[in-house]
């Protein structure tokens, strides 16, 4: 950890398990920024495509297995140095097709 | 005849009473893979009244996962739309003395605050993002607990929000909390570009097993949450389950600080109004001015789109309804949607409404209350002088909302 304000995670994949995206973020930070920024990715690519309306992507801190809301940050959800993020994607409803 | 001990004797053994569940109301929004799956597993139960809200049709290739599926012959006969089919298979299944299924073929949004009065549950079948967040912010604002459900092929997730009450509506999360990207008031997606847009994401539509797994959850949750005296260990948890490996987790859910939801409870019963569906703007003006003494203003929310630009030729179109309705659909009848447009051909512009008053266009002032979005029950936001604004529910009864399934 660079300062008290800062902290490594790593974040995993909603669909592809194996993986996943290490990052420096502030405990500032909300959910919804996080999630924008891995949409953005780095020099590699985004880690997250757009999501298609009415599936956003949901942060989930692994060691509580409690979820981030959108405008919680990371501060507020009690994220730490080296935590794990999982990156969910809730199932739809009666979708047919 | 069987005693009603011997009936439900087994689900005594679970813990259900069934005496409590023949006496609770489960609204299920969505009839259709999930939606059919629940009900019947409600139905066996014992649940007392079932109401089914869904305004769209059977179409061949629903039948793998639709155990309530109209032969071809109840097609001919009763025609093919999802909740009157869906009610009439079900209510012959339903064990509880004096058994109730109610039927609305309809969107949800349609049917206003009266859809919810004396409803022990209700329960998200439906895929569209706007109508869970509709549901979830109605159930909150009722009082009444709310158990949404999804799935993606094999991979199932459920969550449950139970009813609660006074200041706990306010600290606890809502389903709204964690889904934050249907931004304005009533925006809906039209079905069949929603599935498109989900198909082309690589998502996988319903199958059959996952539906039904997924309904048993979605109903032992429903069940445990009308039972006070029954913990419901999913109490704001969601889990997601894959039915093919039988991985899971559960995850705890937490209030968004900023979250849009309805985050209140509704402690005050609305003031009763004489002015029915079927009266006109005008009349139910009448009435609320009677009420303040004062001239009334009645906010609609969401607003009442009188006007606007196609979404495809952007030609104006007389819409007339509600922003939610528009939404869905956002189309003139030259594009293969519901709106004429305007007499005159590029002229208009795009009006929407989101108070009304005396003073308010005189053609929606003598339109009934119905036609701009205000139906038997529904509950009206309304106010005089600047004051607070105070709520009120228009006439009518459930059944001017729903149609009984013995009515078909």
């Amino acid at each position: 950890m660079n300062n008290n304000n800062m902290v490594n995670v790593t974040f995993t994949h909603p669909r592809e398990n194996s993986r996943t995206f290490g990052a420096e973020v502030s405990l500032q930070c909300t959910a919804q920024l996080a999630v924008q920024g891995l949409m953005q990715g780095n020099q590699d690519g985004a880690f997250l495509d757009t999501p298609p309306a009415g599936r956003p992507y949901e942060l989930v801190l692994k060691r509580t297995s409690a979820m981030i809301p959108p405008n919680m940050t990371f501060a507020q959800a009690g994220v730490i140095d080296h935590d794990v993020i999982e990156i969910r994607q809730a199932g739809q409803g009666a979708f047919q097709q | 005849m069987e005693s009603s001990n011997q009936l439900f004797s087994r689900e005594r053994l679970t813990g259900y009473e069934p005496e409590l569940l023949a006496g609770s109301v489960v609204l299920v929004t969505g009839a259709g893979a999930l939606g059919q799956n629940v009900v019947y597993d409600l139905a066996l139960a014992g649940v007392g009244e079932i109401r089914i809200v869904d305004q769209d049709y059977f179409e061949p290739h629903n039948r793998t996962r639709s155990p309530l599926f109209p032969s071809p012959e109840e097609q001919e006969q009763y025609g093919s739309a999802k909740a009157p089919t869906v009610a009439r298979k079900l209510k012959p299944l339903m064990t509880a003395a004096g058994a109730s299924v109610r039927h609305a073929h309809s969107w949800i949004e349609a049917l206003g605050d009266g859809a919810f009065k004396n409803v022990s549950a209700v329960l998200a079948c439906v895929d569209k993002p706007s109508a869970r967040a509709y549901l979830a912010d109605k159930a909150r604002l009722h009082g009444i607990g709310f158990i949404e459900a999804g799935f993606d092929g094999a991979d199932i997730s459920l969550s449950c929000f139970p009813a609660v009450r006074g200041e706990e509506a306010g600290t606890t999360p809502c389903w709204r909390c964690s889904h934050q990207e249907i931004e304005g008031e009533g925006t809906v997606f039209s079905c069949l570009a929603y599935a498109r847009n989900i198909a082309a994401a690589g998502f996988v539509p319903a199958i059959q097993n996952a539906a039904a797994t997924l309904a048993g959850l979605q109903a032992e949750a429903a069940i445990l949450s009308l039972h006070e005296a029954m913990p419901l260990p999913l109490k704001f948890r969601a889990m997601d389950l894959n039915i093919r490996s039988g991985q899971s987790r559960i995850i705890t859910l937490l209030r968004d600080p900023d979250c849009p939801g309805v985050h209140r409870h509704l402690d005050t019963a609305p003031t009763k109004l004489t002015a029915s569906a079927n009266d006109t703007v005008s009349q139910l003006l009448h009435e609320l001015n009677d009420f303040f003494g004062a001239p009334a203003r009645i906010e609609l929310n969401p607003g009442l789109v009188w006007s606007a630009a196609c979404t495809n030729c952007t030609e104006i179109a007389e819409v007339r309804k509600r922003v939610w309705e528009w939404a869905a659909n956002s189309r003139c009848e030259q594009c293969d949607g519901p709106f004429a447009r305007t007499a005159r051909n590029g002229a208009g512009s795009p009006i929407i409404h989101y108070y009304l008053d005396s003073e308010s266009n005189e053609q929606i002032l003598n339109r009934t209350c119905a036609e701009i979005g205000f139906p038997p029950l529904a509950f009206v936001e309304a106010s005089a002088e600047n004051g607070p604004i105070q709520l009120f529910e228009m006439a009518g009864s459930v059944e001017n909302l729903f149609q009984s399934g013995e009515t078909l």
